[in-house]
């Protein structure tokens, strides 16, 4: 028995070997990638962004560790420079384009989409039942890929608006 | 007649050198490009929609989250109290307390909350990467079936209270989950290293790791002996005489014949949604089975291989399905050092099995989760074999079979409902069900006492396992759960064997209800605090008696249902982290109360249940260069088992033996590990570590194991060790 189990660990690494050549790529590099996204095909509500930087907010436990700094240092997004803050509790939260929502924060989360109503901050998660509580987009994976919902009603009740392109490709809730 | 056993021992050098070969180039090769960022930015709509993803290992269940009571070791806790072997790591777990009686299949014992299971350790499951490490003789959980060294150790989740919906029969406490494929990207992957103690104990080991583009695998491999305690027998058992007939002096001490030679390869890898685990474990122990050994020991060789794959499938956001398939094998074979040096005995036992479960998850609303599965494991080719002449026609060419398999099934569903934002509720029940078996046992074969032995053992009910829990987060830092919970355990195979011949009747089931209230405050990583109080009842516990009888030369095997407990206790724990992270304080409490419930046994403590327990630590990080972490574990005074059988009913002497051993003392040990990170060059590491630094005496009570040690057994004294090696 021994032999045939060192074999079929063998076949297994040889195996491996070839199937790298399908080229999955990080859960957490492409959710970050996607939020450049979001922010091109999203307009914010006139006087809403602030003049000089475009703010990223991460509240709860950091699932990206430094993915987002490495992504878009040196980057611009809406032609302001990129910003990343990462912050433990809603008091920290300050004026912001993005704010994503850690996991972490799910029972918190009433208070926190209380707190950016109205003041056009999208908001973006990754946590099953997000975007039916309130969040504007919300991760989800089926079977290796990345999809995302879009709860277009709150997206528009805080005056943002999502190009049509974006609600094609994300699920509408 | 005698029985021949060709059992495998020796593989290959070459195929141990191509699979060496071939796992380093596979690292190298795959370690060429690791370094860059994956940006995908400017892809367009298409080009990120479809990209294939694969989930680091970091995003796991949170403890507080888990409708359980959980306690979560990660690789550094190890690494900075510099354990040595998985025993150690359980032995400093709140509400465990180990007990070594040098038990026969080469394994320590732990008892949980106040319970101690008679025989071996076979109330909490262990899983190695989901793998259930179950030896399916005895229903048990022996160590030197899974030998893992600690190095290949990423993770321990400890979950504690009945398990048995998510996990199967053995979760009577709890399960312990063994993860050794996490791979930090920021930390080196790979590491080579050995430790050196000073009774020449040595584990040489080697892990080779890498997470690239979605596959990721992890290969640990490890060798190790491990000396044993040097006691004189004089200091175990007062009985000269049955010493002096065992062919054993009492001035004759246990130093060469309870050493553990250890071998342990294991390997798990994910690619996409397969996962293969596969693990090759070896090892010679040696043992005491009832009696003292002489020469160079009774040597116990242990083989346990396992194969392991499982394939999980998303089909949509609401529905998920996982399929796991095991096959194991599991082998013992005893070559006894006894009586005299021309005495000889011999006993071998294996089996082999087969495991399945599929499972599916629905998601019919955001707030509801469904998980359901069937499981199903089947018992193949178990044998026992033992030849024992030294004692006599009636204990020799005695063969163990099972003529049919042992089909174990399992229907289980657990729902998981967010009622409130901050209340969830998880309910749970577990539909068991062992079809019949047959049991044949060939006694004295080609003696004049020969005979056959058969039966059938026959459990028609299925068990109804429940389980709920209610979660609720006052807030993000105080966490509440109120836990129920029951769990069943049948006899086990061999359990049920000792019974065939005698007129005792079929064992039952034995059962755990448990009630916990627990709450959990954590301030962002500086302060924990994990409060329990927890009541459990234990039903139709299975107590085995074992024992040899000087006067009549024979053995007395026997099992019954006939333990009642009932445990109250509360557990606290909590962990400091202070002055920027330099001292980390860590403190377990438990305090436990057993009682009897058997009638007519109210007034008589249970054996093997200490009242008070104590583990703790200090960590205390100089710079990046030095730490020393100290640790002790406090264990209170111990009952030994209570026999109810008469004295001498010959004699009409029907009063009870008694105590099987001596009461023993409450004891605490000690350890400190100093640690050196980055000498010489920034990967290298040395620890050097004292292990009960004040060289207090550990006595283990007596147990049916090994009854003649009627003051106990002994664990090591101080002892001095080097941990040096390399991560790259």
């Amino acid at each position: 028995m021994r032999f045939s189990v060192k074999k079929v660990l063998l076949i297994f690494l040889l195996a491996a070997s070839n199937w790298l050549q399908a080229q999955q790529v990080s859960e957490y590099a492409l959710k970050a990638s996607w939020i450049a996204k979001f922010a091109s095909f999203v307009e914010w509500p006139n006087g809403q962004m602030q003049a000089d930087e475009f703010r990223i907010y991460v509240i709860g436990d950091n699932p990206f560790d430094d993915l987002l700094d490495l992504i878009y240092k040196n980057r611009r997004l809406k032609k302001r420079k990129i910003k990343i803050y990462y912050i433990k509790n809603l008091e920290e939260l300050k004026r912001c384009e993005i704010l994503f929502i850690s996991k972490s924060e799910r029972y918190n989360l009433s208070k926190i989409l209380e707190s950016t109503k109205n003041k056009g901050i999208l908001t973006i998660g990754d946590t099953r039942g997000y975007a039916h509580r309130g969040v504007h987009i919300n991760f989800y994976s089926v079977d290796n890929r990345l999809k995302f919902e879009i709860n277009e009603k709150e997206a528009k009740k805080s005056g943002l608006k999502i190009d049509a392109l974006l609600l094609d490709y994300g699920k509408i809730i | 007649m005698k029985i021949y056993i060709y059992i495998q021992t020796k593989t290959p050098p070459s195929l141990n050198f191509i699979f060496f070969f071939l796992i380093f180039i596979n690292t190298v090769v795959f370690s060429q490009n690791e370094e860059r960022i994956e940006d995908f930015t400017d892809l367009d709509f298409s080009g990120l929609i479809n990209k294939e993803i694969y989930t680091g290992s970091k995003h796991k269940t949170k403890i507080s989250e888990i409708p359980a009571s959980v306690i979560l070791i990660e690789r550094k806790e190890i690494e900075d109290l510099g354990y040595h072997s998985l025993e150690e790591i359980l032995q400093n777990i709140s509400g465990f307390y180990m007990i070594d009686d040098y038990y026969w299949l080469g394994s320590v014992n732990f008892g949980v909350r106040g319970f101690y299971s008679s025989g071996e350790f076979s109330h909490v499951t262990i899983l190695i990467n989901g793998v259930n490490q179950v030896g399916d003789s005895r229903d048990f959980y022996p160590m030197s079936k899974i030998n893992i060294p600690v190095e290949s150790i990423d993770r321990i989740e400890i979950i504690r209270g009945p398990m048995s919906v998510l996990y199967g029969r053995g979760a009577f406490f709890g399960a312990i989950n063994i993860i050794t494929n996490e791979i930090d990207l920021k930390k080196p992957k790979n590491q080579l290293s050995a430790l050196i103690e000073n009774d020449q104990s040595y584990r040489t080991f080697l892990r080779l790791s890498d997470q690239l583009q979605g596959f990721q695998y992890s290969l640990n491999a490890s060798y190790a002996q491990i000396n044993s305690v040097d006691v004189s027998f004089s200091e175990m058992t007062n009985d000269a005489v049955f010493l002096q007939q065992m062919g054993v002096s009492a001035n004759s001490r246990t130093k060469g014949i309870l050493d553990d030679l250890q071998k342990h390869i294991n390997f798990s890898g994910t690619f996409k949604n397969l996962q293969l685990d596969i693990s090759i474990i070896e090892g010679t122990k040696e043992v005491f089975d009832g009696l003292p050994s002489i020469g160079s020991g009774s040597k116990l060789a242990s083989y346990s291989n396992n194969f392991s794959l499982a394939y999980k499938k998303d089909f949509s956001e609401q529905f998920q399905l996982n399929t796991k398939f095991g096959f194991f094998k599991h082998q013992y074979c005893i070559d006894y050092q006894i009586i005299h040096t021309d005495a000889y005995a011999y006993n071998h036992l294996s089996s082999n099995s087969y495991e399945a479960e599929i499972n599916a998850l629905f998601v019919p609303k955001h707030n509801i989760e469904i998980l359901t599965g069937l499981h199903r494991r089947s018992i193949v080719r178990l044998m026992q074999v033992y030849d024992y002449p030294v004692f006599g026609d009636l204990y020799s060419n005695t063969k163990f079979t099972l003529p049919t398999d042992v089909n174990q099934n399992a229907l289980f569903s657990q729902l998981s409902w967010q009622v409130l934002e901050k209340l969830k509720f998880v309910g749970g029940i577990r539909l068991e069900y062992n079809e019949a078996y047959e049991m044949v046992y060939q006694k004295s074969m080609g003696t004049s006492v020969e005979n056959t032995q058969s039966g059938e053992y026959i459990n028609n009910k299925i068990e109804f396992i429940p389980q709920a829990a209610f979660i609720y987060h006052l807030n993000k830092y105080n966490i509440f759960k109120l836990l129920y919970g029951e769990a069943t355990k049948q006899p086990s195979i061999m359990q049920n064997a000792v019974l065939l011949g005698t007129s005792q009747v079929q064992l039952e089931t034995s059962k755990i209800q448990t009630f916990e209230l627990n709450y959990m405050h954590t301030q962002n990583d500086l302060f924990l605090i994990n409060l329990s109080l927890f009541h459990n009842k234990l039903n139709n516990l299975i107590s085995k008696h074992n024992e040899y009888l000087l006067n009549e030369q024979m053995w007395i095997l026997r099992s019954a249902n006939e333990g009642k407990l009932e445990t109250s206790g509360a557990e606290m724990n909590f962990q400091i982290n202070i002055i920027t992270n330099k001292i980390k304080l860590n403190t377990g409490i438990v305090y436990q109360k057993t009682k009897n419930m058997e009638v007519g046994f109210e007034d008589i403590k249970p054996g093997y249940s200490p009242d008070l327990l104590v583990q703790s630590s200090i960590n205390y990080q100089f710079n990046n260069f030095i730490t020393i972490n100290i640790n002790s574990i406090f264990t209170d005074a111990m009952e030994t088992k209570w026999d109810n059988s008469p004295i001498n009913p010959t004699a009409s002497d029907f009063s009870p033996k008694g105590r099987i051993g001596n009461s023993i003392s409450a004891f605490s040990v000690t350890n400190i590990n100093l640690q050196f990170h980055h000498l010489f060059h920034k990967n290298i590491f040395i620890n050097l570590k004292i292990s009960n630094i004040f060289d207090q005496k550990i006595s283990y009570p007596t147990t049916i194991n090994n009854i003649w040690l009627e003051k106990g057994s002994i664990g090591k004294g101080r002892i001095f060790n080097v941990h040096a090696g390399i991560k790259f």
